[in-house]
């Protein structure tokens, strides 16, 4: 499917914001959650080049669905470095096991119940934790109102997830015609919703 | 009058390679800011970008003239105006020994040094690379980026005052990462430059070691890069920005090697020109 000027420019809109987020938005951070940030937004910035480059046919690669791993691993690993510390060790584990696990079951595309399993169980975690750790920190009173944006992204990550997810699995929710339409979208107001949200990250 | 500017004008621009001109300029604007940000002299900025533009347009518009023959015989270039006639040997000629002078005397007239190292350019790019090594060995791509770094150490050379090991550096960058961009082109249009008898990696090599020598190019590049932006204090976010810019480089180039397509080969040819007027941006604000 061909990109529209306007797909273009919602990317390189995502990018830019990827990128804002990578230059200035994560400076006040300890260097663990920097370093999962960088990684996670990282992968956004060069999804949203490479789609507008290549086109969605960068999707079809087999190293997509590793590299896309990377995304919510990366910010819920930052996230909870962030904010719950003691949670690390743990959390870290879980995420070195879920991407390797996404590595081994997907490397030259050999996925089989496994594959689906792993992949469904890593997203589904880190997704989670995307949408409930601002909600719950929020709550407790740890992070100002705005935090909340970061859970707004969370979801339309999810969202988006869950569509190519679909796809890929060969039983689509939506057509592929809308999911590619709805794609930049999705990708641009999720960047903006996690540059907004991190900038409340403290009290 | 004004028609024919206009016409000239038209009939001119595919003679410069607009887009080739305008990245080897932002490097030399780059080279310079590296070493002269904030901007002090608006005069020696407009007098760095007109010297860049006419030394760069000229030397392009020499090659064109020197290369007219093989222009013919590719079908990606054929529609030029000194292939179709719409322009005569000797006007192409006028304009880019017009169009090199200007800038080179512009460059020394503005610092000797700079100067020097622009006309050092042009000598390369034209003399050494076009007249001398392109149609005789597949390794006088070297030559054209050694060229190609010219206008980005001339840009640090004006801003610094002399040849540093930064400039240098920029130099290599440029240096290293203009195989990806030819190598990755010589294998799009192989049949074209083989019907030219122009030698290029691929014909006289193959495609796997080309699709190597890329990749090792863009680590090289990557690194040439990395360790100029630290040379020249680049604020660490924008290191960042630096790092995941050359690890998608580096994916790309991986990628053409083990997974090799058509459309991840011109991704990469794409890329690797992204790549680098971002990283040229990110050194100079």
């Amino acid at each position: 499917m061909k990109l529209s000027i306007l797909d273009r420019l919602l990317f390189l809109a995502a990018g830019l914001l990827s990128g804002y987020i990578i230059a200035f938005g994560i400076e006040d951070f300890e260097l663990p959650v920097m370093t999962a940030f960088t990684i996670s937004f990282g992968v956004m910035l060069l999804a949203s080049l490479m789609i507008i480059i290549i086109g969605y046919e960068i999707l079809e690669n087999s190293s997509v669905v590793i590299a896309a791993t990377l995304v919510p691993l990366g910010l819920a690993l930052g996230l909870v470095i962030l904010k719950f510390p003691q949670w690390f060790i743990p959390y870290l584990i879980f995420a070195l096991v879920g991407f390797f696990g996404v590595v081994f079951t997907h490397f030259k595309n050999n996925t089989g119940k496994a594959g689906v399993i792993t992949l469904a169980l890593t997203h589904a975690i880190s997704g989670l934790t995307i949408v409930a750790l601002p909600i719950y920190s929020v709550a407790i009173g740890q992070s100002r109102f705005g935090f909340v944006y970061v859970a707004v992204g969370g979801s339309l990550i999810g969202l988006g997830g869950l569509l190519l997810m679909f796809i890929k699995l060969k039983k689509p929710i939506l057509s592929v015609e809308i999911v590619m339409k709805a794609l930049p979208w999705i990708l641009t107001l999720m960047m903006f919703f996690f540059s907004l949200g991190l900038r409340y990250a403290y009290q | 009058m004004l028609n024919i500017v206009k016409t000239k004008i038209k009939l001119y621009m595919p003679l410069i390679k607009s887009m080739q001109t305008g990245l080897l300029m932002t490097t030399g604007v780059a080279g310079y800011m590296s070493a002269r940000c904030p901007i002090s002299s608006p005069w020696t900025m407009v007098g760095l970008i007109l010297s860049l533009f006419l030394s760069i347009s000229g030397s392009t518009v020499l090659n064109m003239w020197w290369d007219r023959d093989i222009d013919a015989k590719m079908g990606r270039t054929s529609k030029r105006p000194l292939v179709t006639g719409a322009m005569t040997e000797n006007e192409a000629l006028r304009l880019g020994l017009i169009l090199s002078l200007m800038g080179v005397g512009l460059a020394v007239w503005m610092d000797a040094l700079y100067g020097l190292i622009i006309f050092g350019g042009i000598f390369v790019d034209v003399v050494i690379y076009s007249m001398w090594l392109k149609r005789k060995t597949a390794w006088g791509i070297v030559w054209g980026g050694v060229s190609g770094g010219m206008p980005i150490l001339a840009g640090r050379a004006l801003g610094f005052g002399s040849i540093d090991w930064i400039g240098i550096t920029l130099a290599l960058s440029i240096l290293f990462w203009i195989p990806t961009h030819t190598l990755t082109f010589s294998m799009k249009f192989f049949e074209d430059y083989k019907k030219a008898g122009v030698p290029t990696f691929p014909s006289t090599y193959g495609f796997k070691v080309t699709r190597i020598a890329i990749a090792v190019s863009s680590v090289l590049a990557a690194i040439a890069i990395g360790a100029s932006a630290m040379g020249i204090g680049v604020i660490v976010g924008y290191m960042r920005i630096l790092i995941v810019l050359s690890i998608g480089l580096l994916t790309l180039a991986l990628m053409s090697v083990f997974n090799p397509t058509e459309k991840v080969n011109f991704g990469l040819f794409k890329y690797a020109s992204l790549y680098m007027l971002g990283s040229m941006l990110l050194m100079m604000i």
